[in-house]
């Protein structure tokens, strides 16, 4: 049967500025490239130190080396594959949970309605910071937590999303029409609706992943989360401040990034925006 | 405006043994109350209903005609159950009838493929399971029908006219085979020569199948050209009842009489 089967790169050539959406894809494969590396194989192990302290770019060790004497370019991958892990893991709880909480109370509204979003609400009035800091302090220091923590604080902006597009478009006929026919509510929030939701939680994904990473390099900046000697970007740049004159590197390896991370997913998110927008 | 309607104790029942009938309504009332209340105090009702009957015969298309908010919407809402609180008793030889609705922009997921979109009736049905075969079989029968191309079968709705939408709604709404649906506006949408199509295949549809079909038009010309029998509706309440000829010939009602003459049907 002759059709259109539309692909990705089809949607995504569809865009109306899909050269933002590669722009920033581009950037985002340079660093994921950087942490699949790290995963088989880095220079030397990121814990390790050596006499060699202080040191330089040079052959031996691209990035230099900090005041312990360990291998930077390492530490920048493994402490990349921290970070990246902590956002997708905050992303996932925060969206996860978020999609389901507010499909639920979007679809059905009412009591439940008001009561989950005044909880939400009251969650919501905590800064990220704050929450995670508390969570830390009960439950111990470690990355685990601290993607918890942030996921959780993630949870009501989800919420509030998928919530308010399922108010807007549980009116519409083809959701009218689908209740009809016998689907069950399950199947008409799930199937029927979710599908149509994509776009606004895309782009919301885009914009939370970027809090993520931000959120948890400062966490690490300020001690909180991955523990010495295991490394992070924003403990590594903490740990750097003092030798930045004389080992920029040390900063500037893990500055950029997450300064990478965050252009990268800002900009596929810019790509995407407009198109989310025109979609009703 | 938000508005709910107000719980009643009416009845609804389907599968019923009507005869000759596929829906017998009778004594409805819809009340609907603004959501907002406002410092606790309670508003007024509103009513949308007010003491309608209905009939709808085996093999009949019934007209139900009148201006906007004079309650059409509702009573269909009703009658397919999507209203639930009602006063009042609705009887339904079948299962809840399906509809097709005014947009059909609206009316078909816009993330769906059309082939899925005509499979879900069969997927979701309650009165018996369809197997894979089955559906195939079905759908490129109901395809064949509606006079739809077998090649949109793998396109999205915004990839198709108008027209070809209105087919698909058509489709999903009667792929189960029902005796009864209801038609909501449902060339009201369309340029006027996509209109005459839809209505010839309408029209077809009820000579094929013998379906009956409650048909909600405010266009009374368009009513003329497919209904047998019209209902003329107005604030929640039926001025007129009769056969199409004789309700064009000889209205009984002022209101009615206006209607035509707005439409062009009378001097």
């Amino acid at each position: 049967m002759a059709g259109t089967r539309r692909s990705l790169r089809q949607t995504i050539d569809r865009l109306p500025s899909p050269q933002v959406f590669w722009a920033g894809f581009a950037i985002m494969a340079a660093v994921v490239a950087l942490v699949l590396v790290g995963l088989v194989w880095m220079p030397y192990k990121p814990t390790a130190m050596s006499a060699d302290r202080l040191q330089g770019i040079s052959a031996a060790h691209w990035l230099g080396t900090d005041k312990m004497g360990r291998d930077i370019l390492s530490r920048v991958m493994y402490g990349s594959r921290v970070t990246l892990m902590v956002a997708l893991g905050t992303m996932a709880i925060g969206a996860g949970t978020g999609v389901l909480v507010g499909a639920v109370t979007g679809f059905y509204g009412g009591l439940l309605d008001e009561v989950v979003m005044r909880v939400m609400d009251g969650l919501f009035a905590f800064p990220n910071v704050l929450l995670a800091l508390v969570f830390v302090s009960l439950f111990g220091s470690s990355t685990m937590h601290v993607m918890w923590a942030l996921g959780i604080a993630f949870i009501p902006s989800f919420t509030r999303v998928v919530r308010s597009e399922y108010v807007r478009i549980k009116h519409l006929d083809y959701v009218k029409n689908a209740r009809l026919q016998g689907a069950s509510d399950a199947r008409v929030i799930f199937v029927h609706m979710l599908p149509n939701v994509r776009g606004v939680l895309l782009s919301n994904v885009m914009i939370g992943f970027n809090n993520a990473v931000l959120a948890e390099a400062g966490l690490s900046f300020l001690g909180i989360g991955s523990q010495p000697p295991y490394a992070s970007l924003g403990q590594m740049i903490s740990e750097a401040q003092e030798i930045f004159f004389r080992v920029p590197t040390a900063v500037l390896g893990p500055g950029i990034v997450i300064v990478a991370m965050v252009l990268g997913f800002s900009l596929m998110g810019e790509g995407i925006r407009p198109a989310t927008q025109s979609l009703d | 405006m938000a508005r709910i309607s107000v719980p009643m104790g009416g009845i609804f029942e389907t599968e019923a043994s009507l005869g000759d009938r596929v829906l017998e309504a009778s004594g409805l009332d819809v009340f609907y109350r603004d959501r907002t209340k406002l410092l606790g105090r309670r508003n007024a009702l509103t009513q949308a209903l007010h003491d309608v009957s209905l009939t709808v015969g085996r093999g009949e298309i019934v007209g139900l005609c009148g201006e906007s908010g004079c309650g059409k919407t509702t009573l269909s809402k009703a009658i397919c159950g999507i209203i639930r609180d009602f006063d009042g008793q609705i009887r339904l030889a079948g299962e809840r009838p399906q509809m097709v609705f005014q947009d059909p922009f609206g009316s078909l997921n816009p993330s769906k493929r059309i082939g899925w979109l005509l499979e879900e009736p069969l997927r979701v049905d309650r009165a018996r399971s369809w197997t894979p075969q089955e559906r195939e079989r079905r759908i490129a029968e109901v395809v064949r029908q509606v006079e739809l191309d077998e090649t949109l079968l793998d396109r999205y709705p915004d990839e198709l006219s108008g027209g070809q939408r209105q087919r698909v709604a058509i489709a999903t709404a009667i792929m189960r085979n029902p005796t009864f649906i209801i038609a909501d506006e449902p060339v009201s949408a369309l340029d006027v020569t996509i209109q005459a199509q839809v209505l010839s295949l309408l029209r077809s549809l009820h000579e094929d199948m013998g379906l009956s079909m409650l048909f909600i038009s405010h266009d009374l010309r368009v009513v003329y050209q497919i209904c047998d029998r019209v209902l003329i509706m107005r604030q929640g309440r039926i001025l007129e009842e009769g056969d199409v000829a004789s309700v064009y010939r000889n209205p009984q009602h002022e209101y009615t009489k206006a209607l035509l003459t707005a439409a062009g049907l009378r001097a």
